[in-house]
């Protein structure tokens, strides 16, 4: 079962996270009529937000210096009271970020009791986050446990790696 | 209720708010323009952005026949100050405002200089507005949209038949 639980009362973080509400809103009937009209989501959809999120990394710092990256994921401080984030462990190889709480997670919830769907559109969602690390040669990203599969955290990992593509 | 300069938000929570409604455009330009080149039609997109605005419509504001208490509710800080708003008319009957800044427009131009695409998405967008009317059996039309190249929108929400 989802929780997804809120320890935040803050008004601009509530108005905020419904802002990402109605993002998740749209974005699940977007999926989910095209779907039901015998569309496949795993492709068009995974493709339009993976180049969403290659197409953010001017919004990063461009090195490949993951704590500068990562740093980037975490330091503001609205952003970080958004999902509840906490940065459980960083070096200059790999870092940790467990976040507690997702807005779009708490609208589908509200939309839909069909759990393996719900996964389905969050994995497809942090294509978004994929996207952002194809644009840097020495870094990767993966996600562990979501909030989407019943744990009480998303966890994402960050990783220094070989250089992998020109 | 509109044109409101005090509040909870000032300038520096306002530019949090606009790009967070910013994200929500490039999400939808994304999601919108993959759907069309996967086969899906305007129509389709239309459909799905319909069943969020009902769901909008009867889920994030109060069920009323007031269209002055739902006005108040309807265009409450963030959306103001995001959108720059100016109240035209509100009476009984009519809720008619102008938006003078859209954070979703300026981020579909950061992946074109399509007019006819930025004013297709807009007014498909714009299905969610109208579906949030209908479940009050209320009439949205846009007059003027900064999509089409106008300095403001114009957004007119009237009582009657639809």
């Amino acid at each position: 079962m989802i929780k997804n639980l809120s320890s935040n009362e803050e008004v601009l973080i509530s108005e905020l996270r419904k802002i990402s509400e109605d993002r998740g809103l749209i974005y699940y009937y977007l999926l989910k009529t095209a779907q039901d009209k015998g569309f496949e989501i795993e492709g068009f959809a995974r493709k339009a937000i993976r180049k969403l999120g290659q197409s953010n990394k001017y919004r990063f710092p461009d090195t490949n210096d993951l704590r500068e990256v990562v740093g980037s994921f975490s330091k503001k401080e609205v952003n970080r009271k958004i999902f509840e984030k906490d940065v459980v462990d960083m070096d200059e190889k790999q870092a940790t970020i467990h976040f507690h709480y997702c807005p779009m997670t708490s609208i589908w919830i509200k939309l839909t009791n069909d759990q393996k769907f719900i996964q389905q559109i969050c994995d497809i969602a942090m294509e978004v986050d994929r996207g952002l690390f194809d644009t840097y040669d020495c870094l990767d990203f993966s996600l562990g446990k979501t909030i989407c599969d019943g744990s009480d955290i998303c966890e994402l990992f960050f990783y220094k790696v070989e250089k992998r593509k020109s | 209720m509109t044109e409101d300069t005090k509040g909870n938000f000032g300038e520096y929570e306002v530019g949090y708010l606009e790009d967070a409604v910013e994200n929500t455009g490039k999400w939808y330009y994304m999601l919108a323009t993959g759907a069309l080149e996967a086969g899906m039609s305007w129509n389709d997109i239309r459909e799905a952005i319909r069943k969020a605005g009902y769901y909008k419509g009867y889920n994030d504001y109060p069920r009323t026949s007031d269209l002055q208490a739902f006005a108040k509710a309807y265009a409450k800080e963030s959306f103001v100050k995001t959108r720059k708003l100016k109240k035209v008319a509100l009476t009984e009957d009519k809720f008619i405002y102008e938006v003078h800044h859209c954070p979703l427009v300026k981020s579909w131009k950061h992946f074109t200089d399509d007019k006819e695409l930025i004013s297709k998405l807009c007014d498909v967008y714009m299905d969610l507005e109208r579906s949030v009317m209908e479940t009050y059996g209320w009439n949205l039309e846009v007059e003027k949209a900064i999509s089409k190249g106008n300095n403001n929108c114009t957004i007119c929400i009237r009582k009657g038949n639809i």
